[in-house]
């Protein structure tokens, strides 16, 4: 199987938790990340212990060179311009982008940025009861006044009751990606967590 | 990619296999151009190099038998594309990279397995005696018991991991056997043991 340069835009919940998964299909790895890393997040990060108030891209980068040889870097970067994303492309040529940013800006630059770019994009995305594992120029975000919505989503990245939706998204964002390494193609999910349980719909469009 | 900076005139420069490099992408020459101070690293890219355990203490880096001080220690750390370091940790027992620097070689820790705190770093050289001062200091009682053909036994009584163990160690400390069912790939040192059973049994 083919091995790729894979871009990672976020190291938090979701991306810590895809980054070991995905790892036997990279040649090498730039991890983007603008935050630290609190006590909190160990809850639900995959982080190795000891890096409260450092840098999540060095936790995480740490962490992928105890598990393996591939070529990690790691990239110290608040993501707010196309140009910043242009010029990380320019940097590193990446095959793919895989984007767990946990704000919509951010998000929205992404889309734009892949559909500029013409680099598959891979989203993943929480919120305490939905998980969306979607491709580039289909991503749909949300409008309107979406405060509330984002301050659930940042609950959800940080406390131990959500551990099992990193785990349940990053395995269908591994499928995902392995579907388009495999046979070219974009496979898009969505979960619904409800009292009755998890339904989970592939998106056919 | 990796530079260390502030050792010598000019950067010294890492590929990501870890060796001296003068094949330097332009945008991370340019970051580390932009770097005024001494005696720090920049990382572009971690390099694939055999991962060593050793006890960061204060400046000091030594390896786990206590025998002797191997590397130095970067005063600070800058992460591309960062314009601002951070403080190397201190005070560890740590999992990291060795780089061959101009005069020692440099320690980059990347996993802290273990903080550790000693009111002095005279441990240095002191081998089996020093783990003893620094199992004492995090409050491990050390009971030397029988010795025979440079193999002693230790009884050993953790109050923080709630623990009663009997270990077997050689002149250097190495663990030899243990009471404890507990098992490692790689050949442990006293202080390793106690402090790795600790951290197992999810005690500080």
């Amino acid at each position: 199987m083919r091995k790729v340069r894979a871009l990672f835009l976020g190291c938090g919940f979701l991306g810590s938790n895809l980054v070991p998964q995905v790892l036997p299909h990279l040649s090498s790895l730039v991890l983007v990340d603008r935050d630290e890393v609190e006590l909190g997040n160990y809850d639900n990060h995959l982080i190795p212990k000891g890096y409260e108030g450092r840098k999540k891209v060095m936790a995480l980068a740490s962490l992928v060179s105890l598990l393996s040889e591939v070529p990690v870097f790691p990239v110290h970067m608040n993501v707010q311009k196309m140009e910043q994303l242009m010029d990380l492309q320019s940097k590193f040529d990446p095959d793919i982008v895989i984007c767990s940013f946990d704000n919509v800006e951010s998000r929205a630059l992404v889309r734009e940025y892949s559909s500029r770019s013409g680099i598959p994009t891979l989203f993943l995305g929480v919120t305490e009861n939905y998980i969306y594992i979607d491709w580039g120029e289909n991503l749909v975000l949300p409008r309107g006044d979406i405060s509330s919505v984002l301050r659930g989503v940042r609950d959800v990245c940080s406390r131990l009751d959500f551990r099992a939706l990193g785990s349940l998204a990053s395995a269908l964002a591994y499928y995902s990606f392995r579907e388009w390494l495999m046979n070219d193609s974009e496979i898009s999910f969505i979960a619904h967590i409800s009292e009755d349980g998890i339904r989970i719909s592939r998106l056919v469009r | 990619m990796l530079a260390l900076i502030g050792y010598r005139k000019f950067p010294i420069f890492y590929s990501e296999e870890g060796r001296i490099t003068r094949r330097v992408p332009e945008y991370f020459l340019e970051y580390v151009s932009g770097i005024r101070e001494k005696e720090v690293i920049a990382i572009g890219s971690l390099p694939n190099l055999k991962l060593r355990r050793r006890v960061v203490i204060g400046d000091q880096v030594i390896n786990p038998s206590f025998e002797r001080r191997k590397e130095t220690l970067a005063k600070k750390i800058y992460v591309y594309p960062e314009k601002k370091g951070e403080e190397t940790v201190r005070n560890v027992y740590s999992i990291g990279l060795v780089l061959k620097g101009p005069r020692f070689p440099i320690f980059l820790p990347i996993l802290y397995i273990f903080p550790i705190r000693l009111s002095s770093n005279s441990i240095v050289g002191k081998g089996l005696e020093g783990m003893m001062e620094l199992l004492e200091e995090l409050g491990v009682e050390v009971t030397l018991g029988t010795k025979s053909q440079g193999r002693t036994t230790l009884e050993v009584h953790d109050p923080e991991a709630e623990s009663d163990y009997t270990v077997l160690v050689d002149d250097f400390g190495r663990v030899i056997d243990t009471s404890l069912c507990f098992h490692s790939d790689e050949s442990l040192y006293l202080f390793e043991l106690v402090l790795l059973y600790r951290n197992r049994r999810g005690s500080r």
